[in-house]
């Protein structure tokens, strides 16, 4: 088969992996980070200021609608040398994906939180526990419920959108890929074929694997 | 900001624009004809092509559309299926829309009562009546904001389209960057077409919404 052919040459196969291992780090990077800002973004949204709330609506509905290419150009080619910084694409993409996902992390801490049952809280407040003793015994186990399964979905979201760091010049596994192809152009005429069924079956073992964990937590956690 | 520049350009971007917007129309009609297909297929359990529909949503939601693309524009060529690009970007959009509409129906049949499907078999209607007069219909305001939130989503998905060889937006404004430099211009206006896209869809499918619900109740 080509494709065993292709991969066996040299390090091609080692390279497209470390092709890979570049998106896992954005995406990792990005979980990481948004999942820190979504958490305080969710108390916010949650909060009876109106400020703070029309703030940080506007936000999330800003970062939501528009395309995730569209804010990684806005940054990368226009803020980044507005203001002077010299940030590589990768840096850069790490910090706008971040923004994107920690304003979909916060979405959906808030609508964890709402959705807490009231009588929950009115049976804690009863039998007289604190204020925080609400929060630590009731509200917090009530969120981390439904908010896990969510979040491990909001990584496969996460990595299929760094699929796109490519076209602001980052070296992951398509551009790799790409330049495989254009090496072994004479030699196997096809490579692209193969090539790109490769990465497209890469993707989906990783995004798939995540899937069935969300799915597990789902049903671990509701019972 | 050099205003001037911005006018000389909008035609482009206007161009540009109007093929985001026939492509992602195309995307979202094939994608709700053929997710409401699948979900029916999963629905009444028809052996065979439940578990293709199944295999194929695991495959289409757990890919990038990026990747999709490149397969089918540059992959398949090479066994024979050629493609051209204006073709392959609806295929890709619809590959990847039907499914996540597919989840957004089976969710709304799941809404139903079962209690109403149980007095449509009292009434000795036969499965496909009660699902054509019962479920389907009702199905709808269930349904409604989760097929909204996918339409964003695809119209969002078609800023990648650049990758084989359309001219969409944000072709335009990396192409514009790249000739003269009016870096701050390009991404403006960038920005502010996909803003007059995606702002008037997001507040149509809100209304929309409210009266499915409204009238539901």
């Amino acid at each position: 088969m080509d494709l065993i052919q292709i991969l066996a040459q040299g390090n091609t196969f080692f390279r497209l992996m470390t092709g890979f291992s570049v998106t896992l780090y954005i995406s990792l990077l990005t979980a990481l980070f948004s999942v820190i800002i979504g958490l305080a973004l969710g108390f916010v949204m949650n909060s009876k200021n109106t400020v703070l709330k029309i703030f940080s609506k506007v936000y999330l509905e800003f970062f939501r609608l528009l395309p995730q290419l569209v804010l990684l150009f806005v940054f990368y080619y226009g803020i980044t040398s507005a203001l002077g910084w010299d940030l590589d694409a990768q840096t850069s993409a790490i910090i706008v994906f971040t923004f994107w996902a920690s304003a979909e992390m916060g979405d959906l801490i808030r609508s964890a939180i709402q959705n807490v049952s009231k009588e929950q809280i009115e049976a804690g407040k009863a039998v007289g526990l604190s204020k925080f003793a609400v929060a630590r015994h009731i509200i917090i186990p009530n969120v981390i419920r439904t908010v896990i399964p969510q979040t491990v979905n909001l990584l496969t979201r996460i990595i299929k959108t760094s699929a796109i760091v490519p076209l602001i010049g980052v070296m992951d596994i398509t551009k790799v890929g790409q330049a495989v192809i254009d090496l072994n152009r004479f030699k196997y005429p096809d490579g692209a074929f193969w090539i790109y069924l490769f990465i497209f079956v890469l993707y989906f073992v990783a995004c798939y694997f995540l899937s069935l964990l969300s799915r597990l937590f789902e049903k671990k956690l509701m019972n | 900001m050099n205003w001037a520049y911005i006018a000389n350009h909008a035609d482009a971007f206007v161009t540009a624009g109007l093929l985001v917007i026939r492509i992602g129309l195309i995307g979202i009609v094939g994608s709700i004809l053929i997710g409401q297909i699948i979900a029916i297929f999963r629905y009444f359990k028809i052996p065979v092509l439940t578990q293709i529909s199944s295999i194929y949503i695991e495959i289409s939601r757990n890919t990038p559309l990026l990747i999709q693309l490149f397969f089918l524009y540059f992959g398949l060529p090479k066994v024979g299926i050629k493609l051209e690009s204006g073709t392959c970007a609806i295929v890709g959009l619809i590959f990847l829309g039907a499914s996540y509409m597919a989840e957004s129906f089976r969710s709304g049949y799941n809404q139903i009562e079962v209690s109403q499907i149980e007095a449509g078999r009292a009434l000795g209607m036969s499965e496909l009546s009660i699902f054509a007069k019962v479920t389907l219909p009702q199905s709808w305001q269930y349904s409604f904001a989760s097929l909204g939130a996918n339409m964003i989503f695809l119209i969002k998905e078609t800023s990648v389209f650049s990758i084989i060889a359309l001219a969409d937006l944000t072709f335009v404004a990396k192409d514009l960057i790249g000739m003269h430099y009016n870096t701050n211009e390009a991404l403006f206006m960038l920005v502010i077409s996909y803003l007059i896209i995606l702002i008037p869809l997001a507040v149509i499918i809100t209304i929309v919404d409210s009266c499915l619900k409204k009238r539901a109740k």
